[in-house]
């Protein structure tokens, strides 16, 4: 956290751990405190006691979404800003990049492909510069799920078929239990 | 070249508290995410007539690498 300059991205990230620390204490009855936080060989934090429960963060705008499961796992959550057509290009096939061109919305439509791209390479545990191993088919039972989004967002987990998202409110982060 | 990359770093980050040097780490100083970074990286090759592959957009951590890489880049072109 130390690292991050802007102050808007360490409010997210430490809403984003305290976000971990409600998630796995709802989900699995799991304090942050007690659980032990290593690493995966790629360098992806997860908790190892008493069971191994994966997480991971993304923030942009005025939400953080946080993924929790027993199974590795990957999200990514997008604010629709300006979609660049470099950008569009070097994620996009030929056909997909010319229906993006034609399309009504192109920031969301952009976002909405890109948070599927993002997802798959947090799920990986990979940065930006292997984006072209997310044409690589995923393991039997993990696949990229578009998850229900504020208005002006896209949002993506990676993993096995995620529960519904649930909205917390800023409020409620403040009495978590570590 | 520094300058030509510093000048565009800055014209896409806009944040007057931002020194940029050699060493300034391209994600974490900068405080730019993965998108962001794709979005600069499309501005060198518009900048530079260069294509950047994914796999050296890895070895992008501090901004002297990717000075270096454009250097590289560009003495091929000419």
């Amino acid at each position: 956290m130390r690292r991050c300059r802007r102050a808007q991205d360490r409010a997210a990230m430490a809403a984003g751990e305290l976000l971990v620390a409600y998630a796995i204490d709802d989900a699995y009855g799991l304090r942050c405190r007690r659980a032990d936080r290593r690493m995966t060989s790629e360098g992806k934090p997860f908790f190892s006691r008493p069971d191994n429960v994966h997480f991971n963060i993304s923030h942009s705008g005025e939400y953080v979404l946080v993924g929790v499961d027993r199974a590795p796992v990957g999200v990514d959550i997008q604010c629709h800003t300006s979609a660049t057509e470099g950008v569009a290009r070097r994620i996009m096939s030929a056909d997909a990049f010319a229906s993006w061109k034609a399309s009504a919305d192109r920031a969301a439509a952009f976002f909405d492909r890109w948070v599927e791209k993002e997802c798959a390479l947090k799920w990986r545990g990979v940065g930006i510069g292997e984006l072209t191993q997310t044409d690589a088919p995923l393991p039997q039972g993990v696949s990229v799920f578009r998850l229900p989004a504020p208005e002006g967002y896209s949002a993506a987990v990676c993993g096995t078929p995620p529960t519904p998202p649930r909205l917390v409110p800023e409020d409620q982060l403040l009495n978590v239990s570590c | 070249m520094f300058e030509r990359v510093k000048r565009i770093i800055e014209d896409y980050v806009r944040r007057d508290d931002l020194q940029i040097t050699g060493d300034t780490d391209v994600l974490c100083d900068l405080g730019i995410n993965s998108l962001e970074l794709m979005e600069l990286v499309c501005a060198f090759e518009m900048e530079f007539n260069v294509d950047i592959p994914e796999k050296e957009i890895r070895r992008f951590l501090i901004v002297d690498d990717i000075v270096a890489y454009l250097e590289k880049e560009s003495a091929v072109a000419e």
